[in-house]
């Protein structure tokens, strides 16, 4: 839930876009450390905008990475449900395992913040004897989700990957150039709904969110809240 | 209603919305669909612009664009072809190149110089003496203009989009029609593209004339049409085009403002051809124009063009005309058949039911001008006696209108930017496909084929075979008749030399017979030269009305057939495009600090640092000066606080990571202590110096390097280069982003951190080359000792997301001590003062470690680091040397970086980096000198171009030399008290 009197500056950790979602309307919430943009104001409007074209900043939710000669190996012994390379997978509590390749793991926390993964892994993991480390995905990376039914006509005025929905399963993954700057894009459905999600480095959030709202507007997108995702997987 | 508005024509126009805008000054009333020629020619103006040469009145000839007559300008926006662009409510437009006005131009006095104006005259005329063709060139451009950049016009907003089709259609006639039908038809699953060049699809289907009672166009446009938009799995892009063929079937499809990249697996051109024109005297005045273009006019528009006309034909289109002009009412005076036989079509025996004279075997061969060139008031027609010639005795007819119809040329520029081949045809005196590459096919009257049941066929045999490459496949390929028809059948010599000239053969460069028989009796005989010399199909339209002719003239002249003579090369694009277009959205990534928003609030100048927004200095500009030096004086003499967040980061963990460490850098690792920091510098193969930074040590199996700011990512990928082949246990991974960095510096920088640390920062505890896991204002941190300004100082990097946070924990805490947040202007100056390097300042392109006087930093007893072996070789070879230097004297003049160190007039080296100290109050920099002047105490040259007086400027002086000594680094606390505090 939003929480009228939270500030971003109010907490320690703060998504690149605080100032630019402010401007916006956002209502925050905590989540995870961060003021969160919960919605805009209209949470209604925003699940009704989130199936047609909408943009959400996920910076908040937890995310992490592994990366080794032996990460499988150790991910397997943890109890991680690897997929292949350049697919994600579905774990027990919601959270998205994407394997970049043969080596390298990324775990992202569903729309809920609840990935019990994510601090399982970081607890388990120790130097000694260590075959993969940590990638400090939670800060390198930030994150967007990018949902509704014209995402891939939008993102094909952005990227030369063909993101159509019969063409770019769920769960997906491609790892490629968005508007010059290095991308990871997911297909991640939320309920029925197309939606994509988009791990970038967290000092070009700014730029990435500039040239993803100009190429929504045309087709009427805007910006919603965590509620808005969270309704569509309901 | 217009003056020359049919009541019963113009599928293009909708008489339910009129609009008005203006030409020329004066306004007039258009419909919504009309083009800008449409509308002019229904309201009766004659002219629409000025030849580029001659300044002859011109007016449309193809009604297509495909001469450079309908260009006009729009606002800012030049070269607008008014034969297509749709006419909007208000719309300013003006005629080009006219001086004066459009009806009585002051310039068309050059019309009767033509005899002193050859082709190639400015070649030979304005070059002599040396320098006259600058003072030529400006007069030259503005006679001969193509309209008004404004070269301060605001960037529009264009854009690009990627698409993709498994069949792509270009051309939305009868031909690519079918072609897309029979595409999507093979399966619910294939994706078909059409592409159209004007809003409505039908292509010629919505103009030309099949047969004599003139109703099979509109059945078979509805048929066609109805079908294709019911087709789900076809997306039509009408009022696009596609400007190129690139590799792969990668098509370059501009609509409007924007450029879709469509990658298809096949395709079809169904591109149409360019009818071409008669080539006779005063063939190029208003009045004279394309059987195609009168079509246009009369069943798109509902425009009649004329009120009698003369038509010179030599096929089955010229009849096709004549019949819709008589429908619209335009009186035929006669027709002049280019061919000796009565042709044998219903189309010829409805215009001889109609009562029309024909003169077999004859042409037109002069129109007779009205008073200033003004439109046609006459057509002459002979009999033809051989090629080009004609008999001296001739009728006149009186007419406002003579229309030719006499061949075509394919649009094929798609298959010729692919590679695809169209050899001439002798005995059809065309052009005609050849050769094509795989996954192109062709249909349609691109392909010579005329007659529609055939066009048609074709079109569905092309979409069968396309969708078949793209892995469609149904049924067998459809049958394609072997009748081409009697339409579209080119003249082989539709060529009338007059005595008098002005027989143009190419309307945008004034390009008249005789010019063109010129170039090559003068040499330029080959095709490619003559096209050069004369620029020939050089204009806007790019030789599609000129260069049949063109070829056949240059065959003739050199006494060769025409596919000996050959076509010059086609090049994408298509057409004209806007750069606009092609730069679409400018895509500038950008990247930003946690703290960058703090740093504008303070005043920060931001700069560029590779994609990093960087504060230069803080506050008013024009201070710029005296801000650095108040920030260093705050970091020499209190605390102040930098942004290094863009600084690269580096992890390396594994056993083998001290390994990797002492490979991939000069200095040695394997003993470094854990909670130590140590300096890292990196050479390429050849030795030659691409990076520093320092190396942390966090664990024994853990280093964090930092690396600079535009070099990390080159390290970062070297790193995983050599270790993809040498296969040691250790991950490197880039963490520049995953922290945020600060560096607080001075001799108060530990009284401000101890307020928010638990941490002992005493010099005991936390010695010099430190560092530390800690927390700072409850977020984790690791602190490095370092002292890059020379003064006790900390650099504290954060998880990114915070860093906003440490920032402002920071400033409040260093409150009360005056702490100031410093530029990176100012840092350059402390490290200047401390004689630290900055790589790729301080070193270029083969700047070993020797010659940066470094070999402290180079490992002696290791048998291999990446570099060591070339820069042993180089140790014997030593052209130049980095020394520090100091200038005498208050105010001396100041070399900049990169002026030249001069002994005995020679280069023997260059300043890198110079400064007015404050600190220590005199002038100071590095530079490369020769090995015998690196000693201290000896002097050298620098050669300024424009001296600077400690800030003040004096005159320039090229042979101005400034005397610089030798001294030892560093200039400040050479024995590093200060940073070791």
């Amino acid at each position: 839930m939003a929480d009228a009197a939270m500030k971003p500056t109010d907490l320690t950790r703060r998504s690149n876009l605080y100032r630019v979602t402010t401007q916006l309307g956002a209502r925050w919430g905590e989540v995870n450390g961060f003021a969160a943009p919960m919605n805009y104001g209209d949470a209604a409007a925003e699940t009704a905008a989130a199936r047609e074209l909408a943009i959400a900043d996920l910076a908040a939710l937890p995310r992490a990475g592994y990366k080794g000669w032996d990460m499988a190996g150790w991910a397997t012994g943890q109890g991680i449900d690897l997929p292949e390379p350049n697919r994600a997978r579905a774990q027990a509590d919601g959270t998205l395992a994407l394997r970049l390749s043969n080596g390298e793991l990324v775990l992202l926390s569903g729309d809920d913040a609840g990935s019990t993964t994510i601090d399982r892994l970081a607890g388990a993991w120790t130097m000694d004897g260590a075959v993969c480390f940590p990638v400090p995905r939670s800060d390198t990376n930030t994150r967007f989700a990018i949902t509704g039914a014209r995402t891939p006509e939008m993102m094909a005025k952005m990227c030369g990957i063909d993101l159509r929905s019969h063409r770019f399963e769920n769960h997906q993954i491609t790892q490629t150039s968005v508007a010059r700057m290095n991308a990871i894009l997911i297909r991640n459905d939320r309920g029925t709904s197309y939606a994509l999600d988009m791990v970038l480095d967290s000092a070009s959030a700014v730029y990435m969110w500039e040239c993803l709202t100009d190429a929504m507007a045309e087709f009427g997108g805007r910006p919603v809240g965590l509620e808005a995702l969270r309704a569509l997987s309901a | 209603m217009n003056r020359n508005r049919l009541a019963d024509k113009g599928h293009f126009i909708d008489r339910s919305k009129p609009l008005d805008f203006s030409f020329d000054g004066k306004r007039y009333m258009a419909f919504e669909g009309d083009t800008i020629t449409s509308a002019l020619m229904a309201n009766d103006v004659k002219i629409i612009s000025r030849s580029f040469k001659y300044h002859r009145p011109r007016a449309t000839v193809s009604m297509a664009g495909h001469d450079a007559n309908p260009l006009v300008q729009i606002g800012d926006d030049p070269n607008v072809v008014a034969d297509t662009r749709m006419v909007e409510a208000g719309m300013v437009v003006e005629p080009q190149n006219v001086s004066g006005s459009l009806e009585n131009d002051r310039m068309q006095y050059l019309d009767r110089m033509g005899k002193f104006l050859p082709v190639g005259f400015y070649y030979k005329a304005f070059y002599k003496p040396r320098g006259a063709w600058k003072r030529w060139e400006p007069m030259i451009r503005r006679m001969a203009g193509l309209g008004k950049v404004d070269v301060n016009a605001h960037h529009g907003y264009f854009d690009k989009q990627y698409l993709w089709a498994d069949v792509c259609v270009v051309g939305g006639g009868p031909a690519g029609l079918a072609a897309a039908l029979e595409a999507a038809e093979a399966s619910p699953d294939i994706e078909v593209v059409l592409v159209e060049e004007t809003p409505h699809l039908g292509g010629a289907l919505s103009y030309a004339r099949f047969d004599a009672a003139g109703q099979r166009a509109d059945a078979e446009r509805a048929r066609l049409v109805a079908a294709v938009e019911a087709q789900a799995n076809i997306r039509v892009l009408t009022g696009a085009y596609c400007n190129g063929w690139f590799t792969d079937h990668f098509l370059p499809v501009i609509q409007g403002n924007r450029m879709f990249k469509l990658r298809a697996k096949a395709v079809v051109v169904a591109t149409g051809s360019y009818e071409q024109p008669l080539v006779f005297r005063n063939n190029d005045l208003p009045g004279v124009m394309y059987g195609s273009a009168v079509q246009r006019l009369i069943n798109r528009y509902g425009v009649k063009p004329g009120s009698r006309a003369v038509i010179a034909t030599s096929n089955a289109d010229g009849y096709a005309a004549a019949l819709d002009m008589m429908d619209a009412g335009i009186e035929v005076a006669a027709i002049a058949d280019l061919n000796s036989e009565r042709p044998h079509h219903e189309l010829a025996d409805a215009v001889a039911d109609r009562g029309i004279p024909v003169s077999l075997g004859a042409t037109v061969y002069e129109a007779i001008a009205k008073p200033h060139l003004n439109g046609v008031e006459g057509a002459r027609i002979a009999k033809i006696t051989g090629q080009g010639r004609v008999a001296e005795r001739h009728d006149t007819f009186d007419c406002d209108l003579i229309v030719s119809s006499i061949g075509w040329q394919p649009a094929a520029n798609l298959i010729w930017h692919a590679g695809g081949k169209t050899p001439y045809n002798d005995a059809t005196a065309m052009f005609e496909i050849g050769e094509l590459p795989e996954g192109m096919h062709a249909a349609g009257s691109v392909a010579a084929c005329f007659l529609l049941d055939t066009v048609i066929e074709q079109g569905r045999a092309a979409g069968w075979s396309a969708a078949k490459d793209a892995g469609f496949t149904r049924g067998a390929m459809p049958n394609v008749r072997n009748d081409k028809g009697e339409m579209g059948q080119n003249h082989p010599w539709p060529i009338f030399e007059h005595v008098k000239g002005k027989d143009f053969v190419d309307f945008d460069e004034d390009l008249q017979v005789h010019d063109l028989n010129n170039a090559v009796a003068e040499g330029y005989a080959h095709i490619e030269l003559m096209k050069r010399f004369s620029t020939c199909g050089m204009g806007p339209s790019q030789g599609r009305h000129s260069w049949l002719n063109a070829i056949r003239l240059n065959a003739r002249a050199n006494g060769l057939s025409v596919n000996e003579a050959g076509m010059t090369t086609q090049r994408p694009p298509y057409t004209a495009e806007k750069i606009g277009v092609l730069a679409g959205r400018s895509f500038e990534p950008k990247r930003f600090t946690a703290m960058h928003n703090r740093h504008v609030e303070a005043g920060g100048k931001m700069m560029l640092a590779g994609l990093w927004y960087r504060p230069e200095y803080y506050s008013d500009a024009s201070r710029r000066a005296e801000n650095i030096r108040e920030e260093a004086a705050a970091v020499r003499g209190g605390v102040g606080l930098i942004d290094v967040s863009t600084l690269g980061g580096l992890e390396l963990r594994g056993p083998d990571a001290a390994e990797m460490m002492e490979r991939m850098y000069t200095w040695a690792y394997k003993k470094q202590e854990v909670g130590r920091a140590r300096y890292t510098l990196m050479t390429d193969m050849t030795g030659v110096i691409t990076d520093d930074g320092v190396a942390c040590r966090f664990g024994d199996n853990h280093f964090y390097v930092t690396a600079t700011t535009s070099g990390v990512d080159g390290v970062y990928k070297e790193m995983l280069f050599w270790n993809a082949q040498w296969r040691l246990k250790v991950d490197i991974t880039n963490v520049t982003g995953a922290y945020c960095g600060v560096n607080i510096a001075g001799p108060k920088s530990r009284a401000v951190l101890e307020k928010l640390t638990d941490e002992d920062l005493s010099a005991a505890a936390f010695p010099y080359m430190g560092v530390r896991l800690a927390t700072v204002a409850g977020i984790p941190c690791r602190l490095l000792r370092v002292g890059f300004v020379g003064e006790l100082g900390f650099e504290i990097h954060c998880p990114a997301h915070s860093g906003e946070a440490l920032w402002d924990a920071i400033i409040a805490a260093g409150k009360d001590h005056g702490i100031r947040p410093f530029g990176v202007e100012c840092q350059r100056l402390l490290r200047l003062e401390k004689g630290h390097i900055i790589v790729s300042q301080d070193t270029d392109g083969l700047t070993n470690p020797l010659e940066a006087d470094m070999e402290w930093a180079l490992a002696k007893k290791r048998p291999f680091f990446i570099g060591k072996r070339s820069i042993e070789i180089q140790r014997d070879h030593m052209h130049r040397k980095l020394v520090g230097f100091e200038i005498a004297g208050e105010n001396p003049a100041m070399p900049k970086e990169c002026h030249l160190v001069i002994r005995d007039g020679e280069i023997v080296g260059r300043v890198t980096s110079c400064s007015y100290s404050p600190t220590l109050k005199k002038a100071i920099g590095l530079a490369y000198v020769a090995p015998d002047q690196a000693e201290p105490g000896t002097s050298f040259e620098v050669r300024v171009d424009s001296g600077i007086m400690a800030g003040k400027r004096v005159k320039i002086d090229t042979s101005h030399t400034v005397t610089c000594k030798v001294v030892k680094l560093p200039f400040y606390d050479p024995e590093g008290a200060r940073q070791e505090l």
